[in-house]
This record gives structure tokens, C-alpha cells and sequence, in this order.
């Protein structure tokens, strides 16, 4: 696959993710993707998972516990097998009411045309206040 | 440009960077360019937003005031079209407290005009060590 084609799977998990559709979302990963999220102890989705199941277990669990308002891909960015996405984020967390935001970016690798290792930096500070 | 010529401007930036060279820096800068603020913004003196070589200069004083940099590395260089994205590893200390911090890994994006200039610099990372760190 071309970087290229790798930007578009990585653009397509976006699209989808946009349009709320999680299982496009998970038509774009591996089997045995490794999904990690920095790890913050009061919020129950975030931390390293390995597999297809169970990132799907993860989008299940997050949508009970917040909703995004606004989520802002300000850039696409690919060279070899990796790809980064950036951007703005704001969500809304339906235990508490409150509202948490911060830029955030995504380190993708991209094998075989399926996505295998996400990596998320995030301001879990933020979202700590707010759960 | 090319991607790979951005790659170099990028390169040399941290070169100036590391070794207090802030004439070396601010020369690969548009004269409108714009720092992103980063996470801890509010509390943390220099993650605030940042406009132009003045706004520069003064987050490079910022930095020096503030932190003893331990190690700043860069793992992995991505380019397409005007924009470079690396992989940073930095540890560094508090100046105030001695308190170390560190980001394993964390993403830098800068992003070139048609001259071959930056004129945007974004970064993101989880400030929660760094704030915990600062409020010691």
C-alpha cells in the first residue's frame, strides 16, 4: 500500500467515526489492532486494548459515558507505514453533565490496508476534571 | 519545497533548539508565524499560545527560566505536502522544584508556507505528569 492509500484508510476510520458509524470504524482495523489511550483512573475506557472485540467493547463503553460535540481533523500526515492525525476535540460526559476539550493526535500504523496500532495523545487531565 | 526539504528545516530547528541557538530558529520562522497553545495552558508559563519571532523569543525565554531539558530526542520524522509531523521523546526538570517530567513519546506537527517558512507549530501530549510536577 502507498502512503497515500494509508492516509485514506486512516481518513476513512475518520469519516466513518463522523458519521457514527462504528462498525466501519472497526471494517478499518485488524483483527489484532492494538488501540491505546492514555490510561486515566476514573474513566473506564481509556487504556490499552488489544483486538478488534475488544475496541468495540471500547466505542460501546465510551458512548455510554460521553458523546463528542465537536471533533476537528486538522491534518492528515503520512510517510512510509505511519500516519499522524491531529486536530481539536470537545465532548460532552453524560454521568456528570460536564464538557471537556483539548487538541489531540493519533499515531496510526497501517499494514495490509488494515489499521494495526493506534496510539492517542490527549489532555487526560481534561477529562479527568470532567468524570 | 519538498517534503524532504521541510524534513531538514525541521531538523535544524531542534539542532538550534538544543543548542540555545535562537537566531538559527527563529530564521526558519514566518514573521506571522503561530505557536499553538499546549496542554496546561493557563498554568504552565509557556504553554501558552505563541505569535510571531517576538512571541518566540519569549517562549524560548520562558523555557530556559523554567527547565532544565534532560533529553529531547526525536524518534520518527513524517512529511506530506507543507506539513512535518515528528515523534519527540523529551525528559526534563523543573527549575523551581527539581521535579523531573516526562513525555516517552509525544507528536509535534509543523506545518510550512509556499516560501518555506513555518507558520504553524501544534503539539499535543498528556500534561498530567507535567501539572502534578508544577503544582509540587
Amino acid at each position: 500500500m502507498s502512503e497515500q492509500e494509508n492516509a485514506q484508510v486512516v481518513q476513512g476510520l475518520y469519516d466513518s467515526f463522523d458519521a457514527g458509524d462504528i462498525a466501519g470504524v472497526l471494517g478499518a482495523l485488524s483483527d489484532d489492532v492494538e488501540w491505546v489511550l492514555p490510561s486515566i483512573p476514573n474513566i473506564p475506557f481509556t487504556g490499552a486494548k488489544h483486538g478488534k472485540d475488544s475496541v468495540a467493547g471500547f466505542f460501546s463503553t465510551m458512548a455510554e459515558h460521553q458523546e463528542p460535540q465537536s471533533f476537528e481533523l486538522q491534518g492528515l500526515i503520512a510517510q512510509g507505514d505511519r500516519v499522524v492525525g491531529y486536530g481539536h476535540y470537545r465532548w460532552h460526559v453524560k454521568t456528570t453533565g460536564r464538557v471537556w476539550e483539548g487538541d489531540f493526535s493519533h499515531h496510526w500504523t497501517v499494514e495490509g490496508g488494515k489499521i494495526t496500532r493506534l496510539q492517542e495523545y490527549s489532555d487526560s487531565a481534561a477529562a479527568m476534571a470532567a468524570f | 519545497m519538498s517534503a524532504q526539504d521541510n524534513i531538514q528545516t525541521v531538523k535544524d530547528i531542534y539542532a538550534a533548539f538544543n543548542r540555545n541557538d535562537r537566531n538559527a530558529m527563529i530564521v526558519a520562522l514566518a514573521e506571522n508565524v503561530e505557536f499553538e497553545s499546549s496542554p496546561g495552558a493557563g498554568e504552565i508559563p509557556w504553554a501558552m499560545a505563541r505569535h510571531g519571532h517576538s512571541g518566540i523569543a519569549n517562549l524560548l525565554d520562558q523555557i530556559v527560566e523554567h527547565v532544565q531539558m534532560d533529553v529531547f530526542e526525536q524518534l520518527d520524522f513524517l512529511a506530506s505536502e507543507n506539513q512535518v509531523a515528528v515523534v519527540n521523546r523529551m525528559e526534563y526538570s523543573l527549575k523551581k522544584n527539581g521535579q523531573k517530567v516526562s513525555f516517552p513519546k509525544y507528536i509535534q506537527v509543523w506545518t510550512f508556507d509556499a516560501a518555506g517558512k513555518v507558520e504553524r507549530e501544534f503539539n499535543s501530549y498528556d500534561p498530567t505528569e507535567l501539572l502534578a510536577a508544577w503544582r509540587r
